[in-house]
């Protein structure tokens, strides 16, 4: 799978420019790292990524194809979980990815084997039949990973994913998602750099709706001069850019 | 996947979600409640029609609640965040609103499991299953589903729930605003909630009233799925506002063409609705009202045309085919040609019939039917040559229209239980004058099962054969018959010099017997004849009972008819507080209406705007005469005097009777309105204490009965104002003051 961003710019109302020409070439397999303090145009690049907007210049093209035209095709193969999101508070754990399952379109023989397998993968056996609203906020956040692993899909969007998990959930979420980027493309935006350092093959920094910076981690931190991927992100920030 | 499984999903969810349960819970207790606890004139209205008009109400608005909930949860909460990057959102919002119409049906279907054991327990005999199919499913069950589009469709369109909630209350409300103003006579149409249907009878089908139930549901079908395939098309895409989405969502091809189909569908069903004409509205100028709601004979202002044509005579054929519900005929008529030039030759036709064919002495001419319709009839007209002696044949046929222009009320029309139809429905009226030798006679045929009546002449049989009875009538002296026919059960009586055949609905046999029904009727018409005068019929007197859906009465000829509500035995109709509306037991009422052959009918009492003079008064007044002599005095103080007396209480108490300069401050439409409340009361219960006051200033009962007997023969067919009868009892107004 392969995405890609050509000149791709995005204004909202009141001319707020959200992504400014960003081009970028995104390629299956692999772990891209998004990080850029907040309002730096990160959640916008991924609802370009999963077609929720249309940029407002440039092109987003899936297999070298406009991607708008394949939505369809992206959505059948999309995991995607949004940085804010809700989830059905009176089904059970099980109903809801059951049901999501469905939207997802997944054969109806194979639903309850992937439900079982994602309900494994984000450890939530004994939370299996709880009704949502009896969740802790983390184990909210574990519902709403799992639903992105229903189908085992090729692209993989997470937008903050382990946000209220504790470290040692972070650690298992990290590897999982690492494990899942050797045959396709993950994506991952996220404030924690040690979430990046270690599992990301590539790093994107974004500003101001600018792209900093488009390379692998240990390249940040040698071009910085600085011994951490933290030291090194805030260099560049403070120089402005200038990596 | 496919799409049914995921929708049955979306089902499954709303069925989880709290709110969709603690909504189809209310929905169903407080519909059963309204079951238990409503009213109506008939027992099919109180225990059925009512209870479902009444549950719609109050569900429309829990469902317009949970639909906002259901949309604007999901969207406000992010949960659309992920299921949009899944599906198309589109898809998604159709899923949920079929999903909650879904639900619509469970909660419709969750009530028919109670309501249906409790209606037939109640109604027994009386419950007709298509009546309370329709209450519940043709009435209840779409109002819910409708409210649920509109929502739904106000809130993709706008995207703001409290616009959607308002639009949405705004059309409940002009629903039920319009509902009352009888003056602008509004179209059934509009009553999308609880529909404009009431008055369904007991003991025939309510065929007509269910057509309408229907045709509005088509109706309002359309229109609120025209909303809601707008709100489709606006449905937020790709971040872009309304006008984006708008142009991204209409490439889908099926949406706008589903927008142009419903809103094409739409027009359609209302432009042609097919149950009422385009009568012109009646000119009332010439109209003598009795204020009584019954109808009275029509003068007219102007002097009628000088007739072209004589009718020598007239056979006709009639096949009435109530499979079909329509009316085939074929109408021959020997006519003279009074001016001896080519003229033109009209006929009067009910609307909704056509004339396929007519002849002229054998040959085909064409004959046109004009544009103008009025009174439920339109003109046909035929240019004949110049010819003395003129023979006339048509073919015509079709189905009953009704006026269109008074009230909305489906009073004719052929069903396989009940037929009514005016004289222009039965057979095409010439427009020539009558001689002393014309002769109108013919045939017509029925199911065996229905016994016809037709107005100024008995039918007689003339043979059955595969089900179907034919009839032979003739008529003398008047011009056209109409008919009605049903399961009509007879009984003959002599009363009042008259013999009265008492025609009623076999289904309503025990209540007539219960109520001793024929014995009060002959009681009573000698008890009025001896008071007052004989009834100005020649020979003999049809009283008929009429379905509810007539709500009223009627003199035609010498037939006086109520409808059923006068038979409704006491203990049938729910009591107390949820008693029948318009009050009275059965026996009060037929009485009631047997007075108004007096006064009402036979002379026509004319309200004025400084009295409370109308039919009405002297027609109580008449009644608790004869419940004195027929129940006893006491029985009659109680049911009469005592409420009069509180009715007089009431009115003298209201705020605008003790303080009338306020109703200055009152715009003249709002104090008018005040006052014709206020009067509504007045002419039936203080204008009955004043008559006491004038009986007893006239010496006593005899005395007074004698001097409106007096009146009364002196008026036959007249109008009788208030200075005729202060006249006639040789008193004034202010002797009949109650404050002195």
């Amino acid at each position: 799978m392969k995405l890609e961003l050509r000149n791709v710019s995005k204004f909202y109302r009141g001319k707020k420019v959200a992504l400014s020409n960003v081009t970028l070439r995104l390629e299956s397999p692999g772990l891209v790292g998004l990080v850029g303090p907040n309002g730096a145009g990160k959640s916008t690049l991924m609802k370009l990524l999963t077609a929720n907007l249309i940029p407002s210049q440039g092109e987003v093209l899936l297999n070298d194809n406009s991607l708008i035209a394949q939505e369809k095709k992206l959505k059948a193969s999309l995991g995607y979980l949004p940085q804010e999101f809700g989830l059905f508070e009176d089904l059970t754990t099980a109903q809801f990815l059951d049901y999501m399952a469905a939207l997802k379109q997944l054969k109806s023989g194979s639903i309850r084997s992937e439900i079982d397998r994602v309900i494994e993968a984000t450890n939530l056996q004994e939370k299996r039949h709880a009704r949502i609203r009896t969740l802790s906020g983390g184990q909210k956040q574990r519902v709403g990973i799992a639903q992105a692993l229903l189908g085992d899909p090729e692209l993989m969007i997470l937008d903050e994913p382990t946000v209220g998990l504790d470290p040692a959930e972070r650690v298992a979420f990290r590897n999982l998602f690492s494990k899942n980027a050797h045959d396709k493309l993950v994506i991952l935006s996220t404030h924690i750099i040690e979430d990046v350092q270690s599992v990301c093959n590539r790093l994107l920094v974004l500003d101001k709706s600018v792209v900093l910076y488009d390379g692998t981690p240990e390249g940040l931190m040698e071009r910085q001069g600085e011994a951490s991927l933290e030291a090194a992100y805030m260099r560049l920030m403070s120089a402005g850019g200038k990596a | 996947m496919t799409e049914w499984a995921t929708l049955i999903r979306e089902i499954r969810r709303l069925l989880q979600d709290r709110y969709c349960r603690i909504a189809i819970l209310i929905a169903v207790a407080v519909s059963l409640r309204f079951c238990l606890y409503s009213n109506g004139r008939t027992a099919t209205d109180a225990y059925i029609i009512e209870p479902a008009k009444s549950a719609a109400v109050f569900s429309v608005l829990i469902f317009v609640l949970l639909t906002l909930v259901q949309f604007h949860r999901d969207f406000k909460n992010r949960t659309d965040s992920i299921i949009f990057s899944y599906v198309n959102p589109v898809h998604q919002q159709i899923r949920r609103t079929i999903g909650l119409c879904f639900l619509t049906l469970l909660t419709t279907c969750f009530i028919v499991v109670v309501a249906y054991p409790l209606a037939a327990y109640r109604l027994g005999d009386y419950l007709k299953i298509e009546d309370f199919f329709v209450a519940w499913f043709g009435i209840f069950g779409p109002a819910n589903i409708f409210a649920v589009l509109l929502t739904a469709g106000f809130y993709m369109l706008f995207r703001r729930v409290e616009v959607a909630f308002l639009f949405v209350a705004a059309l409940i409300a002009a629903a039920n605003f319009l509902q009352g103003q009888f003056t602008l006579n509004p179209s059934y149409m509009y009553f999308w909630v609880q529909t404009s249907a009431a008055n369904f009878s007991d003991v025939v089908s309510n065929t007509f009233l269910i057509d309408l139930v229907w045709w509005n549901r088509l109706f309002c079908g359309l229109v609120a799925t025209l909303i809601w395939l707008l709100g489709i098309c606006s449905v937020r895409r790709y971040g872009f506002g309304w006008f984006g989405s708008l142009a991204v969502n209409i490439k889908s091809i099926w949406i706008p063409s589903g927008v142009a189909v419903s809103a094409l569908a739409a027009y359609f069903a209302f432009v042609y609705e097919p149950h009422f004409d385009r009568s012109l509205p009646m000119n009332f100028g010439p109209v003598i009202s009795s204020g009584t709601g019954i109808a009275t004979t029509f003068q007219t202002a102007t002097k009628p045309p000088e007739p072209t044509f004589r009718l020598l005579k007239q056979i006709t054929d009639v096949r009435i085919d109530t499979k079909r519900r329509r009316v085939n005929g074929q109408a021959i008529y020997q006519l003279e040609n009074l001016k001896g030039i080519a003229q033109p030759l009209s006929f009067d036709l009910s609307t909704g019939y056509s004339i396929e064919q007519a002849k002229v002495n054998g040959v085909v001419v064409p004959i046109v039917c004009g544009d103008k319709e009025e009174m439920g009839r339109a003109t046909w007209t035929m240019q004949v040559e110049v010819t003395q002696q003129i023979e006339v044949e048509l073919l015509y046929g079709g189905r009953v229209k009704n006026n269109g222009a008074i009230s909305q009320r489906p009073t004719f029309g052929i069903s396989e239980g009940f037929v009514w139809l005016s004289p222009a429905g039965f057979a095409p009226i010439a427009k020539a004058e009558l001689g002393k030798e014309s002769k109108i006679s013919g045939s017509f045929s029925l199911p065996e099962k229905l016994f016809p009546l037709l107005t100024n002449t008995t039918p007689e049989k003339i043979a059955t054969e595969d089900g179907v009875t034919k009839w032979s009538f003739s008529l003398n002296g008047s011009r056209a018959t109409g008919v009605s026919a049903a399961d009509y059960a007879s009984t003959k009586f002599q009363a009042g010099g008259l013999d009265v055949n008492f025609v009623h609905f076999s289904k309503h046999g025990q209540e007539v017997e219960s109520m001793k029904a024929v014995e009060v009727m002959k009681a009573s018409i000698d008890y009025f004849t001896n008071a007052y005068g004989p009834l100005p019929y020649k020979d003999h007197l049809v009283m008929l009972e009429l379905p509810a859906s007539f709500s009223g009465g009627f003199a035609a000829g010498n037939t006086s008819a109520m409808d059923e509500t006068s038979f409704a035995s006491e203990g049938f109709l729910p009591q107390g507080e949820f008693a029948n509306p318009d009050g009275g037991s059965g026996i009060e009422t037929l009485v009631h209406e047997i007075a108004h052959q007096w006064w009402g009918l036979a002379t026509m009492p004319v309200p004025d705007e400084s009295s409370l003079w109308t039919a009405e008064g002297i027609t109580c007044y008449s009644t608790y005469r004869f419940m004195e002599e027929y129940y006893g005095a006491e029985y009659a103080k109680k049911t009469y005097i005592d409420v009069w007396e509180r009715g007089r209480m009431r009115y003298e108490n209201a705020f605008y009777i003790r303080n009338p300069q306020y109703l200055k401050m009152l715009s003249p439409a709002d104090a008018s309105n005040v006052l014709g409340g206020l009067r509504s009361m007045a002419i039936y219960e203080v204008m009955s204490l004043q008559l006491l006051k004038a009986e007893a200033a006239c010496g006593g009962k005899e005395a007074f009965q004698k001097k409106l007997g007096d009146l009364y023969k002196s008026r036959i067919r007249q109008p009788v104002t208030y200075a005729d009868f202060l006249t006639a009892v040789g008193l004034k107004a202010e002797d009949l003051d109650l404050a002195k």
